[in-house]
């Protein structure tokens, strides 16, 4: 009841927002596919979070050697069978949806302000030295394709998960600032900031109050399909050997274990790659659903 | 003894560099704004008369030329401007679907120059429900966004917004064309109150000339970025000169008979005003006007006043001069 | 007494949005004759444009028709098969938009463009025209549309032609399958006096020379007086009175046609009038009665309860209002 309370001082629940709320879940749930996405998302995140409880085989999740059960197909004690190494690869994948999110989060959460913020800059002082100096920069950063940066960093550095974010992270922001960018330099023609400047408003307020509020639909529906692209890369690099490391349960490691003993031994290959693949239709059916919310009201 | 004017234009230019050439959206005009009058600027797309507007509000620096606010040089951009100076001319767009922001609340969007202007400190909410009243909306409105509100509501907020400042000239671009006339007739008569109320001059720009016959004391008609013809509203009603002004005169849809009786006949409209990059030589009307001479595509008419405050940029006037 | 070509009853239009159904339109009823000008007249939002495009069967997605009866030449619209649509739409009515620029593909030629809709009609009457045929067919349409040099006009593209010209191709392209009935949607809005007024001449001109019949919808009072025959006046998503032009502007008999004529600024000056007071109703929930109701200032207590019916007048007059009788 408290919390209740100290979020409406907050003016979260006020009704405004309630009413904000409501509408928006309207829009999103026009479409029952974004209704999927959204029901995905959320069984994977709880999975993931609740991993070590909701597991047959919580201990099987790293270090574990149980030769005497590896390789079993798919059974009732083992629904997804156990690996080479006699481990639950049900448990495995489970523990992966870990990694994955942990590395979409980390990465988009590293990347997005400074992308965001460096693309307010130079779109709203377009064709300005300072436009150039960001936007160059950031072509440069486009240039190089993610996966031979990563690779190329990654094989300087340790091979590690950490590594493995950084690099990605490393390459991934110049998207927001092009994002913005764009929105940025069109909506500064608008007669609404304008309106602002012949106020004499701050740029501080131009940018950051008038402009952004206006990027945000946009910024959101790009972290939530950035979130599948991401767990692409990260299992990509995971696959050929430089971000986690064994035996660290990640879905693309437990891709290239297991595609040495394909197709005899086809579940340990198949369930991760499934995994991979429902994360990824579950994060761009949301997408979907957040850019419907935000997009223009045509009625 | 104290100017009568305001605001004064001297041979204001604003040219615009594109990649195939110049743009010269105004060229070489000059007007001045007495105190407490409005004056008005009419014009078809493209004649250049929203860039003069954004030029004097500040959204463009001229290219050349001189706007004085109260003998004060304004020639820069807003940004240069001092910001007690700023708030003096204010402005209110065509379009208060995009001139307010769609993310913001009214009380955000009316608050806004009361903080930047140190008008009120801390909570404004009292201020905005003030100006709210004063425009005729419920204060209840300051909650909700633009989207949610009616075109003509928006306007009114609009204009809440410049008079917040409390400002003494305003640009008035356009203020009704995206509205209903029943709505356009409200919002233009509160206009006219608050000008009284606050003794505010106005630079009205539409490109309507029955709006215009009512609300604008003198009136400049601009074509391809110069002043075809400017006069005092009556006269340029009902004694128009310029060949190019008795065409736009017909061509206007009017709904009773004495006003039709009171268009120029013969003139029927004909070409369309060519690009802003080619521009013709000489009189830049010239291919489209029935009343060409063959001076007319060599030699760029001058401003000649034929009586009293009435001036016309045409060669067929240049015998009566006075 | 010439022949009805198109008769629209009892056309309701709903659309479903968050928090609800918007009553969009409510018993709309219009008549057009053959040869006849007809011009349709309202404020922004009133259902104009969702009229035609119930008669065009064009509507969202999100729209509920619950009733209608649309006829034309005698057949329910409402009840056509698509290919029965196809036909309607290529051979016998077309629509003229706003908006020219949004109502031709940016990225092909005029040529493209006009070429696939000359074919495609005359296809639809049997005629299957050679490439020569249809080249000579569709510079005859631009001809027709008042632009000099067709030739280089069809190897243009949309953004190289001016407004006004835009708008030409777009009557050309209406002319092309718009046998029997044009649907003109604000056709000069949104370009200039100048050009609006040339736009409308020709428009004029045009459906006189070939007998069509067209309805032109337009928020301008002035553009519609000096064309049409007769005029619907719609509020909010009905119609409030309908007679000859004349009769019309001279003596509207609707409070809402009087408010609205009273409200456009004259240019014989006399200060800007005042509008009318009040918004247009939520088409949520709109009013029980009369939805002029709480605009109007001859409003009567049956007002509040009783949606009135078109009565006439005399002389063809027509108006749903409670002050002309039950």
């Amino acid at each position: 009841m408290f919390l209740l309370e100290k979020l409406k001082d907050l003016g979260v629940l006020s009704p405004r927002k309630t009413e904000d709320y409501k509408k928006a879940w309207y829009k999103f749930s026009r479409n029952p596919f974004s209704v999927a996405g959204l029901v995905i998302v959320i069984v994977v995140v709880i999975l993931a979070i609740l991993a070590p409880y909701v597991t047959p085989y919580p201990h099987h999740a790293e270090f574990f050697v149980d030769f005497a059960n590896a390789n079993q197909p798919p059974s009732l004690a083992h629904l997804f069978g156990t690996d080479q190494f006699g481990r639950d690869v049900l448990t495995r994948v489970i523990f992966g949806f870990r990694y994955s999110l942990i590395m979409a989060a980390t990465i988009l959460v590293i990347v997005t302000p400074p992308g965001v913020i460096l693309g307010l800059i130079a779109g709203y002082y377009r064709d300005r030295w300072i436009d150039m100096v960001i936007m160059r920069i950031a072509d440069i950063f486009v240039a190089v394709p993610p996966l031979v940066l990563a690779l190329a960093i990654c094989s300087v550095l340790e091979p590690n998960l950490f590594n493995a974010m950084m690099a990605v992270s490393l390459m991934w922001w110049p998207w927001y600032t092009r994002l913005v960018y764009g929105m940025a330099s069109s909506l500064r023609m608008e007669p609404f900031i304008q309106a602002a400047e012949i106020i004499g408003a701050s740029k501080f307020h131009i940018m950051f109050k008038e402009i952004l509020p206006n990027c945000l639909g946009a910024i959101l529906t790009k972290v939530t399909l950035d979130a599948a692209w991401v767990i692409i890369l990260g299992s990509a690099l995971s696959f050929v050997g430089l971000g986690a490391q064994p035996p660290t349960p990640d879905l693309g490691t437990m891709l290239s274990d297991g595609a040495k003993y394909m197709p005899t031994v086809w579940w340990i290959t198949i369930f991760p790659a499934m995994a991979i693949a429902v994360i990824i239709l579950g994060f761009n059916l949301l997408g979907d659903g957040v850019r419907d919310v935000f997009a223009a009201e045509a009625h | 003894m104290p100017s009568e004017n305001i605001l004064e234009v001297i041979n204001l230019k604003k040219y615009f560099k594109v990649s195939k050439g110049v743009i010269k959206a105004v060229d070489d005009i000059s007007f001045t704004v007495k105190y407490g009058e409005t004056f008005g600027l009419v014009g078809e797309s493209g004649s250049g008369k929203s860039t003069t507007g954004h030029v004097v509000v500040g959204l463009y620096a001229p290219t050349s030329g001189k706007i004085l606010y109260e003998g004060i040089d304004m020639s820069m951009g807003v940004e240069r401007r001092p910001l007690n100076l700023k708030k003096k001319i204010q402005m209110v767009f065509q379009d208060p679907a995009t001139s307010l922001n769609p993310k913001r609340t009214i009380k955000q969007i009316i608050e806004l120059p009361l903080k930047v202007h140190g008008i009120s400190h801390g909570d404004a909410s009292q201020k905005v429900a003030e100006l709210l009243q004063m425009v005729e909306l419920p204060v209840e409105y300051m909650d909700r966004y633009p989207t949610e509100l009616g075109g003509g509501e928006r306007q009114m907020v609009a204009i809440a917004r410049a008079l917040a400042v409390n400002p003494s000239f305003i640009i008035l671009d356009e203020p009704t064309s995206a509205l209903d006339v029943s709505i356009q007739a409200k919002i233009i008569n509160m206009l006219m109150r608050f000008q009284k109320e606050f003794d505010l001059s106005y630079l009205f720009i539409t490109h309507n000339l029955s709006l215009m016959r009512n609300v604008a004391s003198r009136v400049a008609i601009m074509y391809l970025g110069k002043i075809a013809e400017l006069a005092p509203t009556e006269e340029f009603f009902y004694n128009p000169l310029h060949p190019y002004t008795k065409m736009l005169l017909s061509s206007i849809p009017v709904i009773t008979d004495e006003e039709e009786a009171m268009k120029p006949k013969k003139v029927i409209s004909t070409g369309e005003i060519p690009g802003a990059l080619n521009v013709p030589p000489g009189c830049s009307f010239h291919p489209r006007c029935p009343e060409r001479l063959e001076i007319c595509d060599k030699v760029d008419p001058c401003m000649l006043e034929i009586s009293p405050g009435h001036f016309v940029r045409c060669h067929l006037y240049n015998s009566m001069k006075v | 007494m010439s022949n009805t070509l198109l008769n629209v009853e009892e056309l309701h239009v709903h659309f479903k949005v968050y928090g609800g159904i918007l009553k969009v339109l409510n018993d709309v009823a219009l008549k057009v004759n053959e040869k006849e000008k007809v011009g349709l007249i309202g404020e922004s939002g009133c259902g104009k444009t969702t009229t035609m495009r119930a008669i065009m069967r064009i509507l969202p997605w999100n729209a509920i028709v619950p009733k209608a009866k649309i006829y034309f030449k005698g057949k329910n619209i409402m009840k056509m098969s698509d290919s029965e649509l196809k036909k309607l739409r290529r051979g016998s009515i077309s629509m003229i938009f706003q908006d020219p620029t949004a109502a031709l593909n940016p990225v092909f030629k005029i040529r493209d463009q006009l070429f696939d809709i000359v074919r495609y009609t005359n296809l639809e009457v049997g005629k299957n025209l050679s490439k020569k045929e249809t080249e000579e067919e569709a510079v005859r349409l631009l001809r027709e549309a008042a632009l000099p040099e067709p030739e280089r006009i069809l190897d243009s593209y949309p953004f190289q032609l001016s407004g006004g010209m835009r708008q030409r191709v777009c009557i050309a392209m209406a002319l092309a399958s718009a046998h029997d009935l044009l649907i003109a949607d604000e056709p000069g809005t949104s370009l200039d006096v100048t050009i609006e007024d040339q736009i409308l001449r020709l428009l004029k001109q045009i459906v006189e020379e070939k007998r069509t019949s067209i309805i032109l919808i337009s928020h301008a009072l002035g553009a519609v007086k000096g064309f049409v025959d007769r005029v619907y006046v719609m509020y909010a998503g009905c119609i409030v009175e309908s007679a000859s032009t004349s009769d019309v502007f001279r003596e509207p008999l609707h409070p809402y046609t009087k408010g609205l004529l009273a409200a456009v600024p004259k240019l014989t000056g006399g200060g800007v009038p005042e509008g009318i007071k009040g918004r247009v109703p939520d088409y949520m929930n709109p009013p029980i009665g009369c939805r002029f109701v709480t605009r109007c200032e001859y409003a009567m207590p049956i007002c509040e309860r009783k949606q009135p019916r078109m009565i006439n007048a005399g002389n063809n007059h027509e108006v749903a209002c409670f002050l002309y009788g039950e």
